[in-house]
Order: structure tokens, then C-alpha cells, then sequence
């Protein structure tokens, strides 16, 4: 029942969107040359196109991987379940991740672009002081992930076995990893020119990647009422830390 | 040079928690140690020297067990002669100073317990607290319906950190002259006090039993309760107006009004006692706001104590056998409220006898007296203060005394800041409608 209803309602805007901006540009050409432009058009967008799709089925398999992960958790989840979710071929579902390794991989990775987008659309947060944007940041990336908490503590059991892909010495992990951390590094140094904090370079990118994973392994383990503790945790780590930052540092 | 070494010298102090076992994070304590780290330009030197002052006297006076006395400063506060008022002072300005929560985090404490955020929920909200309150912050806004609210707001993770902190002093040996004055009894009284506090529905049981049960007192303004607005981590309520007790005495008041809210503040108390039989059971000035037509609103209902019977009973006797002079008769009803934690028959027990007599003569109606008491007079609160200090020495009371006298002890307080003049037998007496 809901699929349908959702199918047609990714549809709509797509066919409500053509219309809306064919007549802005369709005026004036539409006279000259009606029947190239159309044509020309898609031909140019072809590639991108593709690619487009390929992202939204590769956006519908984790949808509906996640999903099935949520219900009955990532290792009783097989491939074959996930293809007929998604409504694909087994086949074309290896094309797109030959493990389910590699699904978790890109779900991370398009949590970290949703972050990085939220990040710069936000008015609020990309101006709040640099505690409460870290702050806002995690617990946006927690809420985010909750309903999949038990896949999460998945993933981390597999980042122990030296051959998994979900390793954290493996390229795929270095490379995600690296995006992280060079997103940390953007927040920083702003953070830095507005002399919020005083200069830490690699030092403060690291801590706070570190810092990030173990909100992360905390959050896993916290037993209590909606998670109340991580968010507590969170928010006084961080005061207190950018307070003595501020202070720049502190005698031992 | 010296200021650097002065913050850092902070800085050491705070963190020395961390070696004391106390989680920064899981500690209440911890929270309010933050506030050690708040803005330094935002202080005056004098305020910080005074602070650095009192923070090292603090230390000194409370050793090294800090989380729960914090809490625990504020029970033993009426024990003017064991901790120096300055720490008092401090241990309250750290208690109201606790860092504010951050937009973000108060919208998302907000969403996690009520399911929206704060703007979707109220035509108007304000994002900066005007007010910290016991355990949280509070937000004013305006309601769907155009009611003018205050929202309280509690912080993330209290109730764990309350019990780590208590956890903590359960392991610790108090030092001996503190040991006496906190009975197990009544840590444990005082851990169940504040768990409950960090329930916000508790709070809002207690204003409507306030509503309910105080409407005769024309003076006392009690909020309404917004349920559909609340939760146990949020409540809604109605905005009280009126001025703190500091910007009252600012304007330096007539002795008439002086005397009006004075007698007023202890009809309210005596009201509680006879006939409510539940105390509020926080002193703290912060909790009284007074209107420009001589009303007192009462606010801040998380520590309300419910009397048993006997307790009540035996200070109905307690003032009966003073009225008429009867020691039997106090004897027995002094057993009743003490719960039989003394016994009389046992010469020694003589100077408690005589001290809480003193003591209770400021309270208590006497024969033949028809002089207001006047309570700015420092002799008044000094000997109150120093014959509830024998009161403790000799005695350990029972934790509902304890809180009664807590609740008068902070009532002369702000009787004698007020240098009100009150007719505390004609109150009484009327109260008790006898």
C-alpha cells in the first residue's frame, strides 16, 4: 500500500516541475525552434541523467535496506531480501554493492553529505557559537541514525575484523574518514579567523574526529530515556572544552 | 601573568573533580563547575576576587567532597555557624549561574520530551531563558490560546547525575563534625527529595494542591498549570509578575509595607504547618515575587514536603502547651514531632528541651504578648540561628523537622532583610482558629 502512493508522489513534482519551467523559457525559442530544443536538451542532460538515476535506485536500495534493517537487524538481512524491497533484480543489486558491506558504507556517506548540505543551508547553526554548532551537528546526525541504532552497533562489530571493507584501515573507511575530518577542518578554521577558539590545526581536527566516535560508541551503550545522557555528555564535553580552549588550555 | 595563573588555578580546582572519581559529564557538579568557566570579561574584578575568595573558603570548609554538597550546602544552609555565609552565598549563585542551555540543545531537551519543538507548539517563544530554576531554565512565551507563560525547562541527564553524585557521598566518610548534622536518614531523605524534583509532573501536582488547598490566603498568587504544555521535563505555567526580594528592598520601602509583606510571608508559613500540612520546602528569596498590591506569588513547587499526621498534631500540642505553660505537655508533644528520637525521662535530655523552647518562642504564640516581633533586629535572627545549631548538636532531628525549621530558618532570614515587624502570636492564633 504505501509504496504506490509514495511512487506517485515522487512523480507529481517531477511532472509538476517540467510544465513550470517550460513556459519561462519556452516563449520566446519555443517560436524558433520548437522541436530541436527539446531534443537537444535531452541528449546533453543524457549522462547526467543516467547518473541521476543511478543515485535514486541506488538511494531506493538503501532505503529499503535500511528499512529491513530496522525491522529485523543487518545480519539477519540478506541481499536477496533487500532486491525484492527494492523491487530489482538480485543481479542488479550486486552491480550497484557487492556486499552489504559496501550499502553501509554509502549510507554513511550520504549521511555525511546530508550533513555537510545541512551544515551550509543552515542559517542558525552555520552562526551559532562553535560549541552549540558542534552540537547541533552530532545530535542532528544521532537523530538521524536512531531508528537504525542496532545496524550502527553492526557496523562497528564488523569495523573489527581486519578484512571487513568497514575497517577503519581500509581505503573506503581512509576515504570516508578523510571527508570527515576535512569538514571538521572547515568548521575549525572558521571557528579560528573568528577567534572563537585559538589555533589548533591537525591537532584540534583529530581530537574532535576522535571525540565524534566516541559520542558515537557512548550513544550505542546509553541506556537511559531517549538517550538523555549522550546528549548531556555531549553538550557539557563541548562547553567545557571550548571554555578551557578559549582560556587557551590550562597548566597539568 | 597573574591572571593566567589565577584561571588556570581555576581550572585545576574543577578538574580535580575529575580525580575525585566524578565524571564531569555524569555529575551534576560537573555542570556547575562549568560556570566557573563562564565569560570572564562579563565579571567584575571585585566579583571575581570575591569568588576566588569564597571558591577557596568553599574548598577549605567542604574538604574535598563537592558534588552532592552542592545540593546537601542547600539543606545544611540554615547552619549559619557551621558553613560562613559567603560559601552560602556561593553555593547559591552556582546554583542559579548553572551555564544556560544553548537554543539548540533547549529546542532538542524540548522535542525529545514533548515531542515538538518549542515554536511549533506556542504562538510566541522566546529563545533566551529569563530565569534559571531549580534543575533547568526558564523560557517565557505565549500560548495558542494568548496565555502568557513561563516554560520551564529541565536539563539533559539531572536525574542520572543526582544519583552519581549521591552514589559518590555514600562512599565517602563525611568529616566528623559534618557527620553529625547528616544522618543516613537523611541523605537518603534528601536524594529522594531531589530524584523527585526532576519530575516536573510532581512539581505541577504540587501547584494544584496549593491551588486547591491555599485559596483563602486573599495575598498568595499560585500559577495555573499548563498540562497540554507539559511533561516531566517541561512545565507550562502561568507567568507570575512581581519583584524578587532584592529589587523590593531596593527601592527601600515603607516600614508599613516592610510590615505588610513580613507578616504575610509568615502568615504563609504558619497557614502551611496548621493547615495544609505540607510545606514548600525551598527558602530560597528567588521563590517569592512580590506585586505592587501587596500580593506574594509563590513559585518553584519541586520540594514540597507533605506532613504526616503527628507531626502536625504534635505542633498543634507543641503550641498549646506553651500558650499554657504546661512542660508536661510540651515534653509529650515534642516526643510526638520528634518522633520519639529522644527520651525524656532521661535527665540529659533537659537543654534540648530548654533549647527548642527558646527557639520556639519566636514562632510560637506566648500569653499576654501582644508586641509584634521585630525581626530586624539581628539579635532575633542570631539567637534563632545559634539555638537551632544546639537544636542540632544535641539532636539530630527527624528529616521533617529538619525541613520545617529549614523553611523558618529561611523565613527570618527574609524577615530580618525585610526589618519586618510582625505579630507572630495574633497570626498564629488566627491561623490555628483559636
Amino acid at each position: 500500500m504505501p509504496s504506490p502512493t509514495k511512487r506517485g508522489a515522487k512523480k507529481k513534482p517531477a511532472a509538476g516541475r517540467s510544465p513550470k519551467q517550460a513556459p519561462k523559457r519556452a516563449p520566446k525559442r519555443a517560436a524558433k525552434k520548437p522541436a530541436k530544443k527539446p531534443a537537444k536538451k535531452a541528449s546533453k542532460k543524457a549522462p547526467g541523467k543516467r547518473a541521476r538515476n543511478k543515485e535514486q535506485t541506488k538511494a531506493r536500495i538503501l532505503k529499503a535496506a535500511l528499512e529491513l534493517f530496522r525491522k529485523q537487524g543487518f545480519h539477519k538481512t540478506t541481499t536477496k531480501q533487500i532486491s525484492r524491497k527494492a523491487k530489482i533484480a538480485e543481479g542488479t543489486l550486486f552491480n550497484y554493492f557487492k556486499t552489504k558491506e559496501d550499502l553501509a558504507l554509502y549510507f554513511f556517506e550520504t549521511e555525511l553529505q546530508s550533513c555537510i548540505d545541512w551544515y551550509h543551508e543552515d542559517e542558525y547553526i552555520r552562526s551559532a557559537p562553535l560549541p552549540e554548532k558542534l552540537f547541533g551537528l552530532v545530535q542532528r546526525y544521532l537523530d538521524r541514525v536512531e531508528p537504525y541504532e542496532e545496524f550502527l552497533g553492526a557496523v562497528y562489530l564488523r569495523a573489527l575484523q581486519p578484512r571487513s571493507k568497514l575497517n577503519p584501515l581500509s581505503l573506503e573507511v581512509q576515504e570516508l574518514r578523510l571527508r570527515q575530518l576535512m569538514f571538521i577542518r572547515d568548521i575549525l578554521e572558521e571557528a579560528e579567523d573568528n577567534e572563537e577558539i585559538p589555533p589548533l590545526g591537525e591537532f584540534g581536527v583529530y581530537a574532535l574526529g576522535l571525540g565524534f566516535l566516541a559520542i558515537v560508541t557512548f550513544w550505542l551503550n546509553d541506556a537511559s530515556e531517549g538517550k538523555e545522557n549522550t546528549m548531556a555528555l555531549l553538550d557539557r564535553a563541548l562547553t567545557l572544552g571550548s571554555n578551557v580552549l578559549r582560556r587557551g588550555g590550562w597548566e597539568w | 601573568m597573574v591572571k593566567r595563573s589565577q584561571a588556570s588555578d581555576k581550572a585545576r580546582r574543577a578538574l580535580k573533580v575529575g580525580g575525585l572519581g566524578v565524571r564531569i559529564a555524569g555529575s551534576y557538579l560537573g555542570y556547575q563547575m562549568q560556570s566557573l568557566f563562564l565569560d570572564e570579561s562579563a565579571r567584575e574584578e571585585s566579583k571575581a576576587t570575591f569568588q576566588q575568595k569564597s571558591a577557596q573558603r568553599l574548598r577549605d570548609e567542604l574538604g574535598e567532597l563537592r558534588g552532592p554538597v552542592m545540593k546537601l550546602g542547600q539543606t545544611l544552609s540554615m547552619q549559619g555557624h557551621v558553613v560562613p555565609e559567603e560559601v552560602l552565598q556561593e553555593l547559591t549563585d552556582l546554583q542559579m549561574h548553572a551555564p544556560p542551555m544553548h537554543p539548540t540543545l533547549m529546542r532538542t531537551q524540548f522535542k525529545r520530551s514533548m515531542g515538538k519543538y518549542p515554536e511549533e507548539v506556542f504562538a510566541r517563544f522566546e529563545l533566551e531563558p529569563f530565569a534559571a530554576a531549580s534543575l533547568g531554565q526558564v523560557h517565557s512565551a505565549v500560548t495558542p490560546g494568548g496565555d502568557e507563560v513561563a516554560v520551564k525547562i529541565q536539563y539533559p541527564g539531572i536525574r542520572e547525575a543526582i544519583r552519581n553524585d549521591f552514589a559518590l557521598l555514600r562512599t565517602v566518610t563525611l568529616p566528623a563534625r559534618w557527620a553529625k548534622y547528616v544522618s543516613d536518614e537523611m541523605i537518603e531523605e534528601a536524594e529522594q527529595g531531589f530524584i523527585l524534583e526532576t519530575d516536573y509532573r510532581n512539581e505541577a501536582r504540587n501547584i494544584e494542591f496549593f491551588t486547591e488547598h491555599a485559596s483563602e490566603l486573599e495575598f498568595l498568587r499560585v500559577p495555573d498549570v499548563f498540562h497540554e504544555y507539559s511533561s516531566d521535563k517541561v512545565l507550562t505555567m502561568t507567568f507570575m509578575r512581581g519583584e524578587f526580594l532584592d529589587q523590593l528592598l531596593e527601592r527601600d520601602p515603607s516600614q508599613e509595607l516592610r510590615d505588610r509583606a513580613g507578616s504575610r510571608l509568615f502568615e504563609l508559613f504558619v497557614h502551611q504547618l496548621y493547615n495544609l500540612h505540607a510545606i514548600h520546602a525551598d527558602p530560597h528569596p528567588g521563590n517569592y515575587l512580590y506585586g505592587d498590591d501587596g500580593t506574594i506569588a509563590l513559585i518553584d513547587y519541586g520540594c514540597v514536603k507533605y506532613l504526616p499526621e503527628e507531626i502536625v498534631r504534635g505542633s498543634h500540642a507543641m503550641a498549646d502547651s506553651l500558650w499554657e505553660g504546661d512542660e508536661a505537655g510540651f515534653a509529650k508533644a515534642l516526643q510526638m514531632v520528634l518522633r520519639d528520637r529522644i527520651d525524656f525521662g532521661d535527665p540529659k535530655s533537659q537543654p534540648v528541651r530548654d533549647a527548642f523552647r527558646e527557639y520556639l518562642q519566636y514562632l510560637m504564640p506566648t500569653k499576654g504578648r501582644k508586641r509584634a516581633i521585630d525581626f530586624g533586629e539581628p539579635t532575633a535572627l542570631d539567637s534563632m540561628t545559634s539555638l537551632w545549631d544546639k537544636v542540632l548538636r544535641t539532636c539530630p532531628p527527624n528529616p521533617e523537622v529538619f525541613f520545617i525549621c529549614r523553611q523558618e530558618l529561611g523565613l527570618f532570614n527574609v524577615l530580618y532583610r525585610l526589618k519586618a515587624r510582625v505579630s507572630t502570636t495574633e497570626i498564629t492564633e488566627r491561623v490555628r482558629g483559636r
